[in-house]
Protein backbone atom coordinates (compact mmCIF):
# COMPACT_ATOMS: atom_id res chain seq x y z
CA UNK A 1 0.00 0.00 0.00
CA UNK A 2 1.51 3.26 -1.04
CA UNK A 3 0.31 6.83 -0.87
CA UNK A 4 1.48 9.65 -2.99
CA UNK A 5 4.20 11.48 -1.11
CA UNK A 6 3.23 14.95 -0.21
CA UNK A 7 3.83 17.13 2.81
CA UNK A 8 7.62 17.28 2.97
CA UNK A 9 7.96 19.87 0.22
CA UNK A 10 6.91 22.99 2.21
CA UNK A 11 9.18 22.17 5.17
CA UNK A 12 12.07 21.35 2.88
CA UNK A 13 11.61 24.51 0.85
CA UNK A 14 11.42 26.71 3.95
CA UNK A 15 14.52 25.11 5.42
CA UNK A 16 16.49 25.53 2.18
CA UNK A 17 15.39 29.15 1.84
CA UNK A 18 16.30 29.97 5.44
CA UNK A 19 19.71 28.35 5.11
CA UNK A 20 20.32 30.14 1.81
CA UNK A 21 19.34 33.50 3.29
CA UNK A 22 21.62 32.99 6.26
CA UNK A 23 24.48 31.88 4.04
CA UNK A 24 24.13 34.88 1.71
CA UNK A 25 23.99 37.24 4.69
CA UNK A 26 27.17 35.73 6.09
CA UNK A 27 29.00 35.95 2.77
CA UNK A 28 28.03 39.60 2.37
CA UNK A 29 28.85 40.40 6.01
CA UNK A 30 32.28 38.79 5.96
CA UNK A 31 33.01 39.49 2.27
CA UNK A 32 34.18 35.91 1.94
CA UNK A 33 32.77 32.48 1.39
CA UNK A 34 33.26 30.24 4.45
CA UNK A 35 35.85 27.59 3.68
CA UNK A 36 35.32 23.95 4.54
CA UNK A 37 37.69 23.94 7.51
CA UNK A 38 36.38 27.15 9.06
CA UNK A 39 34.17 26.96 12.13
CA UNK A 40 30.97 27.53 10.17
CA UNK A 41 32.09 25.42 7.23
CA UNK A 42 32.98 22.57 9.51
CA UNK A 43 29.67 22.89 11.39
CA UNK A 44 27.71 22.74 8.14
CA UNK A 45 29.60 19.62 7.15
CA UNK A 46 28.92 17.91 10.46
CA UNK A 47 25.23 18.79 10.58
CA UNK A 48 24.74 18.04 6.89
CA UNK A 49 26.42 14.67 7.12
CA UNK A 50 24.47 13.80 10.28
CA UNK A 51 21.28 14.54 8.38
CA UNK A 52 22.48 12.41 5.49
CA UNK A 53 23.18 9.55 7.90
CA UNK A 54 19.66 9.89 9.26
CA UNK A 55 18.41 9.89 5.69
CA UNK A 56 20.09 6.61 4.87
CA UNK A 57 19.55 4.76 8.14
CA UNK A 58 16.29 5.76 9.75
CA UNK A 59 13.88 5.14 6.89
CA UNK A 60 15.45 1.80 6.08
CA UNK A 61 15.24 0.76 9.73
CA UNK A 62 11.60 1.81 9.93
CA UNK A 63 10.80 -0.24 6.83
CA UNK A 64 12.67 -3.39 7.77
CA UNK A 65 12.70 -3.68 11.55
CA UNK A 66 9.46 -5.17 12.82
CA UNK A 67 9.78 -3.51 16.23
CA UNK A 68 9.90 -0.12 14.53
CA UNK A 69 6.40 -0.51 13.17
CA UNK A 70 5.04 1.45 16.11
CA UNK A 71 7.34 4.44 15.58
CA UNK A 72 4.99 6.27 13.26
CA UNK A 73 3.58 5.79 9.80
CA UNK A 74 5.79 4.81 6.94
CA UNK A 75 4.64 7.88 5.08
CA UNK A 76 5.77 10.16 7.88
CA UNK A 77 9.19 8.55 7.90
CA UNK A 78 9.41 8.87 4.15
CA UNK A 79 8.64 12.55 4.46
CA UNK A 80 11.40 12.89 7.06
CA UNK A 81 13.73 10.90 4.80
CA UNK A 82 13.09 13.34 1.97
CA UNK A 83 13.51 16.38 4.23
CA UNK A 84 16.87 15.27 5.63
CA UNK A 85 17.82 13.94 2.20
CA UNK A 86 17.56 17.40 0.68
CA UNK A 87 18.59 19.71 3.52
CA UNK A 88 21.52 17.56 4.62
CA UNK A 89 23.17 17.40 1.19
CA UNK A 90 22.50 21.11 0.70
CA UNK A 91 24.47 21.85 3.86
CA UNK A 92 27.22 19.54 2.65
CA UNK A 93 27.49 21.40 -0.66
CA UNK A 94 27.70 24.70 1.22
CA UNK A 95 30.31 23.14 3.52
CA UNK A 96 32.37 22.22 0.46
CA UNK A 97 32.48 25.87 -0.55
CA UNK A 98 31.43 24.94 -4.09
CA UNK A 99 34.79 23.24 -4.67
CA UNK A 100 34.94 19.84 -6.32
CA UNK A 101 38.59 18.75 -6.21
CA UNK A 102 39.99 15.54 -4.81
CA UNK A 103 38.11 12.85 -2.96
CA UNK A 104 36.04 15.38 -1.03
CA UNK A 105 34.93 17.00 -4.25
CA UNK A 106 33.96 13.62 -5.69
CA UNK A 107 31.91 12.97 -2.57
CA UNK A 108 30.14 16.29 -3.14
CA UNK A 109 29.34 15.28 -6.72
CA UNK A 110 28.17 11.85 -5.58
CA UNK A 111 25.91 13.59 -3.07
CA UNK A 112 24.30 15.48 -5.91
CA UNK A 113 23.89 12.26 -7.90
CA UNK A 114 22.19 10.47 -5.02
CA UNK A 115 19.88 13.41 -4.33
CA UNK A 116 18.99 13.59 -8.02
CA UNK A 117 18.35 9.86 -7.94
CA UNK A 118 16.05 10.44 -4.99
CA UNK A 119 14.06 13.07 -6.87
CA UNK A 120 13.75 10.68 -9.81
CA UNK A 121 12.53 7.92 -7.52
CA UNK A 122 10.01 10.20 -5.88
CA UNK A 123 8.66 11.03 -9.30
CA UNK A 124 8.28 7.35 -10.22
CA UNK A 125 6.85 6.62 -6.77
CA UNK A 126 4.11 9.19 -7.31
CA UNK A 127 3.18 7.60 -10.64
CA UNK A 128 2.44 4.23 -9.08
CA UNK A 129 -1.19 4.19 -7.86
CA UNK A 130 -2.08 3.25 -4.32
CA UNK A 131 -4.79 0.86 -5.30
CA UNK A 132 -5.29 -1.51 -8.17
CA UNK A 133 -8.64 0.15 -8.75
CA UNK A 134 -6.91 3.41 -9.64
CA UNK A 135 -4.92 1.56 -12.28
CA UNK A 136 -8.18 0.48 -13.88
CA UNK A 137 -9.08 4.11 -14.42
CA UNK A 138 -5.83 5.28 -15.94
CA UNK A 139 -3.70 3.90 -18.72
CA UNK A 140 -0.03 4.26 -17.76
CA UNK A 141 1.34 3.33 -21.15
CA UNK A 142 3.75 5.91 -22.46
CA UNK A 143 2.06 8.90 -24.08
CA UNK A 144 -1.50 7.78 -23.40
CA UNK A 145 -4.07 9.70 -21.34
CA UNK A 146 -6.91 8.33 -19.25
CA UNK A 147 -8.56 5.58 -21.20
CA UNK A 148 -9.52 1.98 -20.81
CA UNK A 149 -7.92 -0.04 -18.01
CA UNK A 150 -4.48 -1.64 -18.61
CA UNK A 151 -2.23 -3.38 -16.16
CA UNK A 152 0.79 -3.27 -18.46
CA UNK A 153 1.70 0.33 -17.64
CA UNK A 154 1.33 -0.33 -13.95
CA UNK A 155 3.69 -3.29 -14.17
CA UNK A 156 6.23 -1.21 -16.06
CA UNK A 157 6.04 1.53 -13.46
CA UNK A 158 6.51 -0.94 -10.64
CA UNK A 159 9.47 -2.62 -12.35
CA UNK A 160 11.02 0.78 -12.95
CA UNK A 161 10.55 1.71 -9.33
CA UNK A 162 12.08 -1.56 -8.23
CA UNK A 163 15.12 -1.12 -10.46
CA UNK A 164 15.51 2.47 -9.41
CA UNK A 165 15.38 1.41 -5.77
CA UNK A 166 18.31 -0.97 -6.24
CA UNK A 167 20.38 1.69 -8.01
CA UNK A 168 19.51 4.33 -5.43
CA UNK A 169 20.60 2.11 -2.56
CA UNK A 170 23.88 1.19 -4.25
CA UNK A 171 24.70 4.80 -5.07
CA UNK A 172 23.98 5.71 -1.48
CA UNK A 173 26.19 2.90 -0.22
CA UNK A 174 29.11 4.04 -2.37
CA UNK A 175 28.55 7.64 -1.32
CA UNK A 176 28.72 6.86 2.36
CA UNK A 177 31.80 4.71 2.09
CA UNK A 178 33.67 7.50 0.35
CA UNK A 179 32.21 10.06 2.75
CA UNK A 180 33.57 8.10 5.69
CA UNK A 181 37.04 8.18 4.16
CA UNK A 182 36.73 11.95 3.78
CA UNK A 183 35.53 12.36 7.37
CA UNK A 184 38.40 10.18 8.62
CA UNK A 185 40.87 12.31 6.68
CA UNK A 186 39.37 15.54 8.05
CA UNK A 187 39.63 14.20 11.58
CA UNK A 188 43.24 13.12 10.99
CA UNK A 189 44.50 16.27 9.27
CA UNK A 190 42.40 18.95 10.93
CA UNK A 191 40.26 18.09 13.94
CA UNK A 192 42.79 16.03 15.89
CA UNK A 193 45.93 17.48 14.35
CA UNK A 194 48.49 18.61 16.89
CA UNK B 1 6.57 -2.61 -2.76
CA UNK B 2 8.83 -4.96 -4.66
CA UNK B 3 12.19 -4.63 -2.92
CA UNK B 4 14.18 -6.31 -5.69
CA UNK B 5 14.87 -9.34 -3.56
CA UNK B 6 18.43 -10.29 -2.91
CA UNK B 7 19.89 -7.37 -4.78
CA UNK B 8 18.48 -4.98 -2.20
CA UNK B 9 19.77 -7.06 0.66
CA UNK B 10 23.31 -7.74 -0.47
CA UNK B 11 23.95 -5.25 -3.28
CA UNK B 12 24.45 -2.12 -1.17
CA UNK B 13 26.70 -3.94 1.28
CA UNK B 14 28.89 -5.21 -1.53
CA UNK B 15 29.01 -1.78 -3.13
CA UNK B 16 29.78 -0.11 0.19
CA UNK B 17 32.65 -2.44 0.92
CA UNK B 18 33.93 -2.18 -2.62
CA UNK B 19 33.84 1.61 -2.58
CA UNK B 20 35.60 1.64 0.76
CA UNK B 21 38.39 -0.59 -0.47
CA UNK B 22 38.69 1.31 -3.73
CA UNK B 23 38.82 4.63 -1.90
CA UNK B 24 41.51 3.50 0.50
CA UNK B 25 43.56 2.02 -2.34
CA UNK B 26 43.32 5.29 -4.26
CA UNK B 27 44.43 7.23 -1.19
CA UNK B 28 47.61 5.20 -0.93
CA UNK B 29 48.24 4.98 -4.67
CA UNK B 30 48.09 8.76 -4.98
CA UNK B 31 50.28 9.36 -1.95
CA UNK B 32 47.28 10.80 -0.14
CA UNK B 33 47.09 13.63 -2.65
CA UNK B 34 43.40 13.01 -3.32
CA UNK B 35 42.79 14.11 0.25
CA UNK B 36 44.47 17.48 -0.35
CA UNK B 37 42.16 20.52 -0.07
CA UNK B 38 44.11 22.40 -2.73
CA UNK B 39 47.43 22.67 -4.57
CA UNK B 40 50.52 23.51 -2.58
CA UNK B 41 52.71 26.52 -3.29
CA UNK B 42 55.18 25.55 -6.01
CA UNK B 43 57.16 28.78 -6.35
CA UNK B 44 60.77 27.64 -6.29
CA UNK B 45 63.12 29.37 -3.87
CA UNK B 46 66.65 30.28 -4.94
CA UNK B 47 68.18 27.89 -2.48
CA UNK B 48 66.70 24.70 -1.06
CA UNK B 49 65.20 24.73 2.42
CA UNK B 50 64.95 21.40 4.16
CA UNK B 51 66.08 19.73 0.96
CA UNK B 52 63.29 21.13 -1.25
CA UNK B 53 62.71 24.34 -3.14
CA UNK B 54 58.95 24.55 -2.60
CA UNK B 55 56.25 23.01 -0.44
CA UNK B 56 54.89 21.21 -3.48
CA UNK B 57 57.88 18.88 -3.37
CA UNK B 58 56.96 17.66 0.09
CA UNK B 59 54.84 14.67 0.98
CA UNK B 60 51.84 15.13 3.27
CA UNK B 61 53.89 13.85 6.19
CA UNK B 62 56.39 16.64 5.68
CA UNK B 63 54.00 19.05 7.38
CA UNK B 64 51.21 16.90 8.82
CA UNK B 65 52.17 14.76 11.76
CA UNK B 66 49.79 12.05 13.02
CA UNK B 67 47.50 13.05 15.90
CA UNK B 68 49.20 10.43 18.03
CA UNK B 69 52.68 11.66 17.14
CA UNK B 70 54.94 13.76 19.31
CA UNK B 71 55.64 16.53 16.80
CA UNK B 72 53.28 19.42 16.21
CA UNK B 73 52.96 21.03 12.82
CA UNK B 74 55.06 23.94 14.11
CA UNK B 75 57.83 21.48 14.99
CA UNK B 76 57.78 20.24 11.41
CA UNK B 77 57.70 23.79 9.99
CA UNK B 78 60.63 24.91 12.11
CA UNK B 79 62.48 21.67 11.42
CA UNK B 80 63.03 22.93 7.88
CA UNK B 81 62.85 26.69 8.48
CA UNK B 82 65.76 26.72 10.90
CA UNK B 83 66.36 30.44 10.44
CA UNK B 84 62.88 31.15 11.76
CA UNK B 85 63.48 28.78 14.66
CA UNK B 86 66.68 30.67 15.49
CA UNK B 87 64.85 33.98 15.43
CA UNK B 88 62.23 32.73 17.83
CA UNK B 89 64.82 31.33 20.21
CA UNK B 90 66.90 34.50 20.14
CA UNK B 91 63.92 36.83 20.25
CA UNK B 92 65.20 38.71 17.21
CA UNK B 93 64.12 39.20 13.63
CA UNK B 94 60.67 39.13 12.15
CA UNK B 95 59.44 36.09 14.06
CA UNK B 96 61.44 36.56 17.22
CA UNK B 97 60.03 40.03 17.79
CA UNK B 98 56.51 39.31 16.56
CA UNK B 99 56.10 36.18 18.66
CA UNK B 100 56.52 36.70 22.38
CA UNK B 101 57.90 33.81 24.45
CA UNK B 102 55.28 31.22 25.20
CA UNK B 103 52.93 32.46 22.53
CA UNK B 104 50.35 30.02 21.26
CA UNK B 105 50.02 31.42 17.75
CA UNK B 106 50.60 28.67 15.23
CA UNK B 107 52.24 29.14 11.87
CA UNK B 108 49.03 28.50 9.98
CA UNK B 109 46.75 30.08 12.56
CA UNK B 110 48.38 33.47 12.46
CA UNK B 111 50.11 34.64 9.36
CA UNK B 112 50.69 31.76 6.96
CA UNK B 113 48.41 29.75 4.71
CA UNK B 114 48.87 26.87 2.28
CA UNK B 115 46.89 24.72 -0.12
CA UNK B 116 45.67 27.90 -1.83
CA UNK B 117 47.32 27.26 -5.18
CA UNK B 118 50.70 26.84 -6.83
CA UNK B 119 51.41 30.57 -6.92
CA UNK B 120 49.29 31.77 -4.01
CA UNK B 121 51.15 33.80 -1.36
CA UNK B 122 52.16 32.00 1.78
CA UNK B 123 51.53 35.02 3.98
CA UNK B 124 47.97 36.05 4.79
CA UNK B 125 48.35 38.53 7.65
CA UNK B 126 45.35 40.85 7.67
CA UNK B 127 46.86 44.33 7.82
CA UNK B 128 43.41 45.94 7.98
CA UNK B 129 43.30 44.95 11.62
CA UNK B 130 46.15 47.33 12.38
CA UNK B 131 46.15 51.13 12.58
CA UNK B 132 47.60 51.27 9.06
CA UNK B 133 45.48 49.46 6.48
CA UNK B 134 47.43 48.73 3.32
CA UNK B 135 46.25 50.20 0.04
CA UNK B 136 47.63 50.62 -3.46
CA UNK B 137 51.29 49.78 -3.84
CA UNK B 138 51.66 49.24 -0.13
CA UNK B 139 49.88 45.94 -0.65
CA UNK B 140 52.64 44.43 -2.75
CA UNK B 141 55.87 45.59 -1.12
CA UNK B 142 57.91 43.31 1.06
CA UNK B 143 57.14 43.55 4.77
CA UNK B 144 60.79 44.23 5.55
CA UNK B 145 60.78 47.53 3.65
CA UNK B 146 58.62 49.17 6.31
CA UNK B 147 59.29 46.87 9.23
CA UNK B 148 63.06 46.92 9.31
CA UNK B 149 64.83 44.70 11.82
CA UNK B 150 61.64 42.78 12.41
CA UNK B 151 60.00 45.60 14.31
CA UNK B 152 56.23 45.56 13.80
CA UNK B 153 54.67 47.14 16.83
CA UNK B 154 55.11 50.91 16.87
CA UNK B 155 56.17 51.24 13.25
CA UNK B 156 55.70 54.93 12.25
CA UNK B 157 52.70 55.54 10.03
CA UNK B 158 53.69 58.93 8.56
CA UNK B 159 54.65 59.07 4.90
CA UNK B 160 57.95 60.76 5.57
CA UNK B 161 59.05 58.05 7.99
CA UNK B 162 59.54 55.66 5.06
CA UNK B 163 59.64 57.98 2.06
CA UNK B 164 62.09 60.67 3.10
CA UNK B 165 64.52 59.34 0.53
CA UNK B 166 61.86 59.60 -2.16
CA UNK B 167 61.30 63.34 -1.63
CA UNK B 168 61.82 64.94 -5.04
CA UNK B 169 61.09 68.40 -3.71
CA UNK B 170 64.15 68.84 -1.54
CA UNK B 171 62.01 69.22 1.57
CA UNK B 172 60.44 72.33 0.10
CA UNK B 173 56.91 71.01 0.48
CA UNK B 174 57.18 69.69 4.01
CA UNK B 175 56.64 66.10 5.13
CA UNK B 176 52.97 65.65 4.43
CA UNK B 177 53.35 63.66 1.22
CA UNK B 178 49.73 62.57 1.41
CA UNK B 179 48.47 66.05 0.68
CA UNK B 180 49.33 65.52 -2.99
CA UNK B 181 50.21 61.86 -3.37
CA UNK B 182 48.40 58.57 -2.73
CA UNK B 183 49.44 54.96 -2.45
CA UNK B 184 48.57 54.33 -6.10
CA UNK B 185 51.89 55.90 -7.05
CA UNK B 186 53.77 59.17 -6.94
CA UNK B 187 52.21 60.17 -10.23
CA UNK B 188 49.65 61.45 -10.94
CA UNK B 189 49.62 63.77 -7.96
CA UNK B 190 46.72 66.00 -7.02
CA UNK B 191 46.94 69.41 -5.45
CA UNK B 192 44.05 71.53 -4.24
CA UNK B 193 46.02 74.38 -2.81
CA UNK B 194 46.84 76.68 -1.17
CA UNK B 195 48.70 77.92 -4.24
CA UNK B 196 50.34 81.41 -4.32
CA UNK B 197 49.10 82.00 -7.88
CA UNK B 198 45.68 81.35 -9.46
CA UNK B 199 45.80 77.75 -10.68
CA UNK B 200 43.14 78.51 -13.27
CA UNK B 201 45.17 81.29 -14.81
CA UNK B 202 45.04 81.36 -18.56
CA UNK B 203 42.48 78.70 -19.46
CA UNK B 204 40.02 79.04 -16.58
CA UNK B 205 40.85 75.46 -15.59
CA UNK B 206 43.76 73.98 -13.67
CA UNK B 207 46.52 73.20 -16.12
CA UNK B 208 49.01 70.36 -15.71
CA UNK B 209 51.70 71.28 -13.19
CA UNK B 210 54.41 70.97 -15.83
CA UNK B 211 52.92 73.90 -17.78
CA UNK B 212 54.18 76.41 -15.21
CA UNK B 213 56.77 74.18 -13.52
CA UNK B 214 58.74 72.67 -16.43
CA UNK B 215 61.83 72.13 -14.28
CA UNK B 216 60.30 70.99 -11.03
CA UNK B 217 57.80 72.29 -8.54
CA UNK B 218 60.25 74.53 -6.70
CA UNK B 219 60.68 76.81 -9.71
CA UNK B 220 58.25 78.23 -12.24
CA UNK B 221 58.27 79.88 -15.59
CA UNK B 222 55.62 81.90 -17.36
CA UNK B 223 57.32 81.36 -20.71
CA UNK B 224 55.60 78.03 -21.19
CA UNK B 225 52.45 79.61 -22.65
CA UNK B 226 52.30 81.00 -26.15
CA UNK B 227 51.51 84.58 -25.08
CA UNK B 228 54.49 84.84 -22.82
CA UNK B 229 57.32 84.53 -25.28
CA UNK B 230 60.68 86.01 -24.36
CA UNK B 231 60.47 88.63 -27.12
CA UNK B 232 56.95 89.75 -26.13
CA UNK B 233 57.89 90.11 -22.52
CA UNK B 234 61.09 92.00 -23.36
CA UNK B 235 59.14 94.36 -25.59
CA UNK B 236 56.73 95.27 -22.78
CA UNK B 237 59.20 95.17 -19.92
CA UNK B 238 62.34 96.62 -21.46
CA UNK B 239 63.14 98.58 -18.32
CA UNK B 240 63.05 95.63 -15.96
CA UNK B 241 66.16 93.62 -15.28
CA UNK B 242 64.77 90.42 -13.77
CA UNK B 243 62.08 88.97 -16.00
CA UNK B 244 62.05 85.49 -14.43
CA UNK B 245 59.97 86.29 -11.36
CA UNK B 246 56.77 87.48 -12.98
CA UNK B 247 54.59 86.73 -9.96
CA UNK B 248 56.46 89.33 -7.95
CA UNK B 249 54.68 92.08 -9.91
CA UNK B 250 51.73 90.08 -11.22
CA UNK B 251 50.57 88.04 -8.21
CA UNK B 252 47.11 87.48 -9.66
CA UNK B 253 48.24 86.81 -13.18
CA UNK B 254 46.71 89.97 -14.48
CA UNK B 255 48.70 92.36 -16.69
CA UNK B 256 48.12 95.45 -14.56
Amino acid sequence: MMEKVRGSFPYTLVAVLLITAGYIWLVVYSSAMPVAASTLGHAMGVVGFAMMLMTEVLYSVRKRVHRAAGWGSLQSWLRFHIFTGVVGPYLVVLHAGWRFGGLAGFVTLMTGVVVASGFFGRYIYNQVPRLESEAELTDYSAGAGPSSASGEGLAVARRTLSAWHVVHLMLGAALFSLAFIHVAAALYYVTFAR
Amino acid sequence: MDNGGRWVKSGPVVVALGALVLGVVLVFLTGQSILSPGPLNAVASDSPIGGVRSHAELSCGGCHSPPWGSDTMEDLCLGCHEDVASQIVAGTGVHGLALSPGNTVTCTGGCHSEHKGATAPLINFNHSKTSFPLTGKHLTVDCQLCHSNGVFTGTPTTCFACHQGDDAHGGGFGQDCGSCHNTGGWSPATFDGPHPFPMTHGTGRASPCVTCHPEGLLTYSCYGCHEHTVSNVLREHGNIANLDDCVRCHPTGRGD
